[in-house]
């Protein structure tokens, strides 16, 4: 006999309804999966057949032919055991008068060899393209209900193994539901165990880190070993405005997929820090894989990308980041399909002044001649450095600075970075950009329009300092982020004069 | 600026000398009348260590052991004299130690200097003293940098607050944090003066984030 189960699959973050053909007939006893399934899937079958022989069904000798269609997608994970194992159990009639319609019910889920459901890393996006393809019903690992309790018009139950989902099919028991709204999951008042005002002194980072947060600025840190470059910029998501749901559920959907949930997390409510190691591959970087996951850059999606000693990258490291860095998202190619994941993150960059560590520090001598030094400012290329506006050098607190008065809270600088971000989006309404990071070259003629004043000051600067000519823009927008946050329509000389210092490096690494 | 400071490692000025130096983190040289492993006055044996930390020098005519010989003391002097390019004497009782000092820079052609003080003044009477044998009379930082030959800072016409910050800033590299504490304004306010003033070739920058007033040595 044929049976149908629905289930889904993921390419990307695209969802595909799978109908799960399975017929049992009698002949040699072999089971065969056809429908471009993996190696993961392939192996399902003895998965399967044990745990439904442990859940107290016989299956006698027959012939399991199991159809994915359709065809031309390819299937992977192990989640689809449970629908290949509800199909095995109806086609072989050892279920059969349930009191349920399974026209719009979608099964998914990793089966143990003693039919326990195990939870399976998709399953937030996977609802989501099913609520959207018409699915009304989705059963899905009791592990996995707590990324789901945002959901509305989509019913997704929760099983803990086989023989419960049987059970619920016969309607004998109700499988477990979770409903939460987003107020309820982001009133969580302090999201976020660190705040500035662990930092001491460095108001001028600060400062410099309060402009990227207003106008989602890129930045480089440049500073001895422990001066607190790692410290600072830890704390940069705590300044920027809270994830909305939207912003919460594409950041949700990515770790649903990359497995990086932690248990107890419904939604990521918290914006994104992650800090790869320099050794880092560019597959686990941007993504990629036999199965394409997604890589640091979409896992830091809505959040803050820290790449710490970024004169140690590799090269070809940091020339892959160019791409995603422009287009806020990245495509991976694999042989057989293509796929995207969004990846709109702030860039913090830290990086020594020289090889020995202590050019231009205080306390400790620098043991670099100029070429060493000039060599190793060299190692980040032209291209790079472009897509990072603000540049700044961090001085470590002396001791006696460090039991100081507490500094300003992150919640204080969140609320006039808000106040900019809204300026920003209000200005920007037509232009489908949200900040002033984003601007292109165009825009930026159109919205930050300087004065004559301004621009006699631009001109002495280039030449006294011998500023890049590539600095023009970016001084342009930092300016403009400048007079945001505080509230002015105009770009006035006083914000270009400030913003020209926060391009360390060409004023004083250029030649 | 790299001004370097020497003095004698003794009680009082000298001690005050090395410190401050140390403090404004120039290098400092202190030329002692025994030898090395001879410090005198003993609680000194600190303030040795930290100045070689500092990457300054302690200098003697002895052997390491040399013992601490007071009457040699005075003949010292004329070795602090000729490594100096200018000698200051800030107070000096009739024939105290730092007029010799003073007369030894007269004999080596050097630059002498003087604060002058109240004539009933028993510490002034060696300076005062000096100066009419023709030591240079310095009131102000101004006029010793003057006598090293640092350019004369032309009297710069800057309005309020640009004047605020110029008249912090000073040879010493300081960070735009404590320049911001130091004139009580905003750290954005503060980063647009010293930019204007880094235009007007008033202000330096170093790397690091550190500013100095600009100054430049006509030598
Ligand atoms: N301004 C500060 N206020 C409070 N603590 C500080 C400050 N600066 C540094 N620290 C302390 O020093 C430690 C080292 O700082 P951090 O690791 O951030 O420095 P770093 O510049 O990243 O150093 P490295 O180059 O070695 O990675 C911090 O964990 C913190 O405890
Ligand atoms: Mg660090
Ligand atoms: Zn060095």
């Amino acid at each position: 006999m044929l049976s149908i189960i629905k289930s889904m699959s993921l390419k990307g973050l695209e969802g595909y309804i799978i109908d799960v053909q399975v017929d049992v007939s009698s002949g040699l006893p072999e089971w065969e999966i056809v429908g471009l399934p993996d190696a993961s899937i392939k192996e399902s079958k003895e998965r399967v057949r044990t745990a439904i022989k442990n859940s107290g069904y016989e299956l006698f000798s027959r012939r399991v032919l199991i159809n994915l269609a359709p065809a031309d997608i390819r299937k992977e994970g192990s989640y689809l055991d449970l629908p290949i194992a509800i199909g095995v159990l109806f086609s072989s009639k050892l279920i059969k008068n349930i009191n349920k319609t399974l026209e719009n019910t979608a099964f998914v889920g990793e089966l143990s060899l003693n039919g326990k459901i195990n939870k399976v890393n998709g399953i937030l996006p996977l609802c989501i393209e099913a609520k959207r393809l018409g699915i009304k019903n989705i059963i899905i690992p009791k592990g996995n209900l707590k990324e789901t309790t945002i959901l509305k018009g989509i019913k997704v139950l929760g099983a803990d193994n086989l023989n419960e989902v049987i059970e619920y099919l016969y309607g004998k028991v109700k499988l477990k539901e979770k409903r939460c709204t987003w107020e309820e999951i982001s009133k969580k008042q302090n999201k976020y165990a660190i705040d500035f005002m662990d930092v001491k002194g460095q108001e001028n980072v600060k400062r410099a880190l309060e402009i990227c947060a207003a106008g989602g600025h890129n930045i480089l840190l440049i500073g001895s070993p422990g001066s607190g470059k790692t410290m600072l910029a830890q704390r940069l998501i705590t300044i920027i405005p809270d994830l909305n749901l939207e912003e919460s559920l594409e950041t949700t959907k990515i770790h649903s997929i990359a497995g990086t949930l932690k248990n107890d997390e419904n939604l990521i409510i918290t914006r994104p820090f992650r800090s790869p190691h320099h050794t880092i591959t560019i597959s686990s970087l941007v993504g990629g894989g036999k199965v394409p996951k997604p890589g640091e850059i979409s896992l830091a999606h809505n959040g803050v990308l820290f790449l710490d000693e970024i004169a140690e990258f590799d090269k070809n490291t940091l020339e892959v980041l160019r791409e995603p860095l422009e287009d806020k998202k990245i495509t991976i190619s694999r042989l057989n399909q293509t796929l995207t994941y969004p990846c709109n993150f702030m860039l913090v960059a830290s990086m020594n002044p020289c090889p020995c560590g202590y050019y231009g520090c205080s306390y400790k001598k620098c043991t670099c001649n100029q070429n060493d030094i000039k060599k190793y400012m060299n190692k980040l290329s032209g291209p790079f450095l472009d897509r990072i506006d603000i540049q700044i050098e961090v001085q470590r607190v002396s001791y006696d600075k460090l039991d100081a008065n507490e500094g300003e809270s992150s919640s204080k600088i969140k609320e006039r970075v808000s106040k900019a971000r809204k300026i920003q989006e209000l200005r920007y309404k037509k232009e489908n950009i949200f900040t002033n990071a984003e601007l292109n070259p165009n825009q930026i003629e159109k919205y930050c329009k300087i004065n004559e004043e301004s621009n006699q000051l631009l001109k002495i600067a280039y030449q006294k300092l011998s500023l890049s000519t590539r600095a023009h823009n970016k001084i342009l927008k930092i300016a403009r982020t400048i007079a945001d946050l505080e509230g002015v329509k105009n770009i006035e000389k006083r914000h270009i004069a400030e913003a020209i210092q926060y391009r360390s490096l060409d004023k004083k690494y250029s030649e | 600026m790299g001004i370097c400071i020497i003095s004698g490692l003794a009680k009082g000025i000298d001690t005050v000398a090395h410190i401050n130096s140390m403090y404004e983190e120039g290098k400092t040289i202190a030329i002692i009348a025994s030898g090395l492993n001879k410090i005198y006055p003993p609680e000194n044996n600190v303030l040795s260590e930290k100045i070689i930390q500092n990457g300054g020098l302690i200098l003697s005519e002895w052997e390491p052991d040399e013992p601490i010989e007071m009457s040699r003391f005075p003949k010292r002097n004329r070795i602090i004299s000729a490594l100096a390019d200018l000698i200051l004497v800030i107070e000096a009782k009739y024939r105290s130690g730092s007029t010799i000092t003073a007369r030894y820079g007269f004999k080596q052609k050097k630059e002498v200097a003087c604060i002058p003080g109240n004539i009933t003044q028993k510490n002034s009477y060696g300076t005062n003293r000096l100066l009419q044998e023709g030591a240079n009379l310095v009131m102000s930082t101004k006029d010793i940098l003057d006598l090293l030959g640092y350019e004369d800072n032309k009297e710069v016409e800057l309005d309020g607050r640009f004047k605020d910050v110029y008249d912090n800033l000073c040879a010493l590299p300081q960070t735009v944090d404590e320049i911001s504490k130091r004139v009580n304004k905003r750290i954005s306010e503060v980063n647009e003066i010293l930019f204007m003033l880094e235009v007007d070739g008033l202000a330096e920058s170093l790397p690091g984030d550190r500013y100095i007033r600009c100054m430049k040595s006509t030598i």
